[in-house]
Parts: C-alpha cells; sequence; structure tokens
C-alpha cells in the first residue's frame, strides 16, 4: 500500500451512514464465527461498511475470542500445514505392514505345508529369483514327497511347466478357467516334457498314486511324464500332477489361513481337488483341507486320476475306470477293451488333452486312447 | 464472560461491572408485574453461545464507553487544558462539487467488502492482523485487497472527474486534494537551499565586480 485514500474518500467514508437499523448481536456473532449464510453475510458487512459501532463490535468480539492468539498460516507457511503427513504415512506404514503379517506369521500351518516347505528349501538346484518355480517346486513337493531317486528329471521338469507358465500367460488364465488347451500346445508340451523325463521302462517299479490333485488340463498334461518320472524311484509312491492352476487354487485356499501372502494370484471359482490315499481311495476336497472319499463302495485300488473341467476320470486295478462328468458327483465306469478281451492291468495314469481326447496307460504299458469323451477306446 | 470482559475492556472493574450487566440482563429485567425478558430470547443459534456472549459484551462495552465519553467531567476538562486549547477548524467544504459527487458514486458503487476494508484501516486504524482475523484470511491478502480497492478507486474517481469536464491534472490535484499544512515539505532543507543559492549569487557578484 504505496498511497492510502484521497481526503474526501476518507470523509465521505466517515460520514456515511447506515439507513437500516444495527445488526442483532447474534447476526454479528455469527458474521464473527462465519456461520452466516451468503445473503446474511452480504447484509452485514453491508452494515458493517459504513457503521463504525458495530465494526468495533465485531472486531472486540473478535479479539476476545478464544483462540485469539492462533495464528493464521499464510501462503508461505501452507507446507507447516503438512507437516504431520510424514509421521502419519509413516505410521500407516508400519501398521499396515503389522497387519499384513501378522497372519502369516501367528497363523497356524497345516503339517503337510510345513514338511513341504522345509523339502523345499533343501533342494540344492532351487533358484531363489524364480518365484514361480519355487512355487512350483514346493507345490509339487506338497504332493509327491519322495522325490530323491531322480530329482535332477523332476526339477528338469518343473522348470519346463514353469517356462511354459510364464511364457504363455494365456494359456494360464485359460488352465485357471478350466478352459481346453489347443492340440497344437498339448503336443509342444507334451514334447518338452518327453525330453526332460525319458521313457518310462517297463519293468519299472509299479506306481502307486498319491495325493493326486488335478484341477485342470494343463495339468493333466503334465500328469504322465511327471508320474514316469515319479515312477522311477523305487521308494517313490508317485504322484498325480499339480499345475499352475491347480497351484493357484490351493494358494487360494490356503489364503485365509495366511500360508499364502502372495498377491498376485487371481481369485478363481472354487473347484474341487482329488487326491489318492496309501491306500488306494480316491477322495475329493472342495475347500481347504476337507477330504471326502468317493466311490467308496467300488472295490477298486485307485492309482490314477484325471480332471478336465467338469470331467473326472479315476483308474484303478484290473483295468477300472471310471468317468464322471459333473465334477464327482455322479460316475460310470468305463470299459476298456479290445476285441473282445478286457484290460487287466491296473490303470496308472490318465491323461486328457481335451474333454473328448485323452488317453489311459496301464501297469502292463497297454495304452488306451479315445477321441469321444471315453465312449470307446482304442489300444 | 468475566475473561471475556476483560479481554475486551482490559480493566478488571469494567469487566465486572459488564460482566454483572449482562448477568442481569440474562437473568431477565422487567417492569413490576411483567414478565421477566431474559436476553437470551434473542440468541438464535446463527452462532455458538459463547460468541453470542462475547460479541453481547462487546456492544455492552461500547454502549458504555459512548455513555461514558460523552459524561467527562469539567474539572478533568480543565486539568486537561481544554481551555487553552486551539480552536477546532470548521469542516473545510470540498472544494469541488464534482469531487464530491463523484467520490460518493464510487464508494457507493464498491463493494461492500471493499468498503468496510477501507474504513476498517483507513478510519478506524484497525491493523491488518486485526481484520485479518476476522476474515480469516493472511495479511498480505488484506494488504493486496486493500491496495488494489484504494488505487482502483482513485482511478475511477479520476476517470468520474475527467468525464465531469476537469483535465487530467486538475482531477489529480483535486483527488489528492492536498492541504498546505499536510505538506511534507522540510523547511530547514528548503531555507538551507535559499542561503546558499543566496551566498552563491553573493560570491558571483563579488567576483564581477
Amino acid at each position: 500500500m504505496t498511497q492510502g485514500i484521497p481526503k474526501s474518500v476518507r470523509d465521505a467514508l466517515a460520514n456515511k451512514r447506515s439507513a437500516e437499523q444495527h445488526p442483532s448481536p447474534d447476526l454479528l456473532n455469527g458474521h464473527v464465527e462465519h456461520s452466516l449464510s451468503a445473503t446474511e453475510k452480504a447484509g452485514v458487512m453491508r452494515h458493517l461498511s459504513v457503521c463504525e459501532d458495530c465494526r468495533e463490535v465485531v472486531f472486540l468480539a473478535s479479539a476476545a475470542s478464544e483462540n485469539s492468539d492462533a495464528v493464521i498460516p499464510g501462503p508461505a507457511d501452507t507446507w507447516r500445514g503438512w507437516k504431520w503427513l510424514v509421521p502419519a504415512v509413516a505410521l500407516l506404514t508400519l501398521v499396515s505392514s503389522v497387519l499384513v503379517e501378522r497372519p502369516k506369521l501367528f497363523a497356524p500351518r497345516p503339517a503337510a505345508m510345513q514338511a513341504a516347505n522345509h523339502q523345499a528349501d533343501a533342494l540344492p538346484s532351487q533358484t531363489a529369483g524364480s518365484q514361480a518355480a519355487t512355487e512350483n517346486q514346493t507345490n509339487a513337493l506338497m504332493f509327491s514327497p519322495a522325490p530323491q531317486a531322480a530329482p535332477n528329471q523332476q526339477e528338469q521338469i518343473r522348470a519346463n511347466l514353469t517356462s511354459r507358465n510364464k511364457t504363455s500367460a494365456q494359456d494360464e488364465v485359460a488352465a485357471a478357467a478350466g478352459a481346453k488347451q489347443t492340440p497344437s500346445e498339448t503336443r509342444e508340451a507334451l514334447a518338452d516334457l518327453a525330453k526332460a523325463a525319458p521313457s518310462l521302462p517297463p519293468s519299472s517299479p509299479p506306481v502307486i498314486a498319491r495325493n493326486a490333485a488335478v484341477t485342470s488340463s494343463a495339468a493333466t498334461a503334465a500328469a504322465a511324464p511327471l508320474q514316469a518320472a515319479a515312477g522311477q524311484a523305487p521308494s517313490a509312491r508317485a504322484f498325480g500332477a499339480v499345475g499352475q492352476s491347480s497351484l493357484q487354487s490351493m494358494k487360494k485356499a490356503a489364503a485365509p489361513s495366511g500360508i499364502s501372502g502372495d498377491a498376485s494370484y487371481r481369485p478363481l471359482t472354487i473347484r474341487s481337488h482329488w487326491r489318492i490315499t496309501d491306500e488306494g481311495h480316491l477322495e475329493r476336497s472342495l475347500a481347504g483341507d476337507n477330504w471326502t472319499q468317493v466311490l467308496a463302495d467300488q472295490p477298486i485300488r485307485f492309482r490314477a486320476v484325471a480332471v478336465v473341467g467338469n470331467d473326472v476320470w479315476a483308474g484303478g486295478n484290473n483295468g477300472a475306470l471310471f468317468h464322471s462328468i459333473d465334477g464327482g458327483e455322479h460316475w460310470a465306469q468305463a470299459v476298456l477293451s479290445a476285441d473282445g478281451h478286457p484290460e487287466t492291468g491296473a490303470v496308472v495314469s490318465i491323461h486328457f488333452d481335451t474333454v473328448s481326447q485323452g488317453s489311459v496307460l496301464t501297469e502292463t504299458g497297454s495304452k488306451w486312447i479315445t477321441s469321444d469323451r471315453g465312449q470307446s477306446w482304442n489300444k | 464472560m468475566y475473561e471475556a470482559a476483560y479481554k475486551i475492556a482490559h480493566d478488571e472493574a469494567t469487566a465486572r461491572a459488564l460482566a454483572d450487566s449482562i448477568y442481569a440482563e440474562l437473568y431477565g429485567v422487567g417492569q413490576r408485574g411483567e414478565l421477566r425478558t431474559s436476553k437470551l430470547y434473542y440468541y438464535l443459534g446463527r452462532g455458538s453461545l459463547a460468541g453470542w456472549l462475547r460479541t453481547v459484551v462487546a456492544q455492552e462495552y461500547i454502549n458504555q464507553y459512548r455513555r461514558t465519553r460523552r459524561e467527562t467531567s469539567l474539572e478533568k476538562a480543565i486539568e486537561d487544558g481544554k481551555q487553552f486549547g486551539a480552536v477546532e477548524p470548521a469542516e473545510n467544504p470540498p472544494s469541488d462539487a464534482r469531487l464530491a459527487v463523484a467520490t460518493a458514486s464510487e464508494l457507493d458503487a464498491l463493494d461492500a467488502q471493499d468498503r468496510f476494508l477501507l474504513a476498517a484501516y483507513y478510519l478506524d486504524g484497525r491493523t491488518l492482523a486485526e481484520i485479518a482475523k476476522l476474515l480469516r484470511v493472511h495479511e498480505s491478502t488484506i494488504s493486496r485487497k486493500l491496495d488494489r480497492a484504494a488505487t482502483g478507486l482513485r482511478k475511477r474517481i479520476r476517470k468520474r472527474l475527467i468525464a465531469a469536464g476537469m483535465t487530467t491534472r486538475q482531477a489529480e490535484e483535486a483527488i489528492q486534494d492536498v492541504d498546505v499544512r499536510d505538506l511534507p515539505v522540510n523547511i530547514r532543507e528548503t531555507l538551507g537551499q535559499a542561503t546558499q543559492e543566496a551566498s552563491f549569487y553573493k560570491e558571483k557578484g563579488a567576483e564581477q565586480g
């Protein structure tokens, strides 16, 4: 303010008088506390501009207010109002990290998962940087606890599976959703796996499926070679195949108990999990560790199970092969026979590329192929 | 309430008197035979009750101040030496009616808040901090608004004077409205310059002679 107002203006201001009545203390207080409406505020301001007494009242009331010593921050001091932000963000981060980590630290962990993790840590060729490989290893170990005889082959197979899962995100999504793999991709996978896993010698000991959990066609595609690889170990009890989608389902099921904290897993629909116990019982789990035996009335010692979408295939001794098209609710027995000679060897591997195309391996080395969803089988 | 009164009056006795007076009015006073009417009846809740009470106290204080100002005793006036004071100069009317008209018109056209700022700062002598606190803005904002309002008002008055027939210089002089007594002239320096000038000519004449 380099210069004031002209004397004529000063005189005119001093001589101005309001024709209106003085505002009530209620209005003046509302003006001081900025609680008036726009209309009321304009009216009071108009009166204050010409009434010295009311100006005096509002200034005295304002000075007598409780926060009269408060300093109104100016534009240059604006940043000071945000000083609390830094400790607040730090505190928020700390609290959120504690809340996220707490379930992991204190939640009870299933014994099977703990054992699998211990074995995964013990693997010499495990690469720490590959999260997917670690998950696959852990998952595979969880369902095949005795890979001592052929660890290198199994790791190679898992590496192939991991690379396939990594390079084809769409395949992964399709597998997770239970979609069908294209035959060409399946052939590639089989070719890769065949390179990694040598063919199963006919004289190898019988493969007993245990803890098989198959939830997708991609997992099914890997089932046979993995079984073959695991079957070379004399002490191995063999295992069913577990694919990426199965892993995701398991992670999803385990997430509430704090086992998995990986947030990158996409939510999946609840799907059934399948396994075969040491006693050869076929069991199903819809969620968690709640397993229910199915086909309990059949005097069959099951040794292989495969899942393609809602189709479930389970095979056991004496060439027994059962098929369910509704996720295991209802079952029908398929007959493996050629020229009137039924199959007598135990089914050790079931492999389906699509819902309708698949093959079955028996312990006698026979391979049965179907291309019409099990309506007919050719040797 | 006493604390509020003390903050306003800055005097304990006055604050006590103010607080007691307000208490009585809040309790309600009335003529004999009539119902007592409490001052709280006029509290309509536009602001907080504490703020309303502070405003009532401030209003009462202003009223008391105006009453007592007019009741200055003759003894005190004599003590103050009022009888020897110079005669108050009569209010000089504006030199040009056009200036008064232009000023009044522009003041009426001014925004109420700008007029409030000008009156509070230039007439009442309020500080920027007091005005800023009342309006809940920063002092720099008040300063900027005041500067803008004063400059704009001056320009508009000059423009109106020119439109009324004044020349630019006349308008400037009218706005300046300089009283000789208000001129910031340094008499000593001016006299010094005159003396130096006279001595210069005197010396010059001596050399020529």
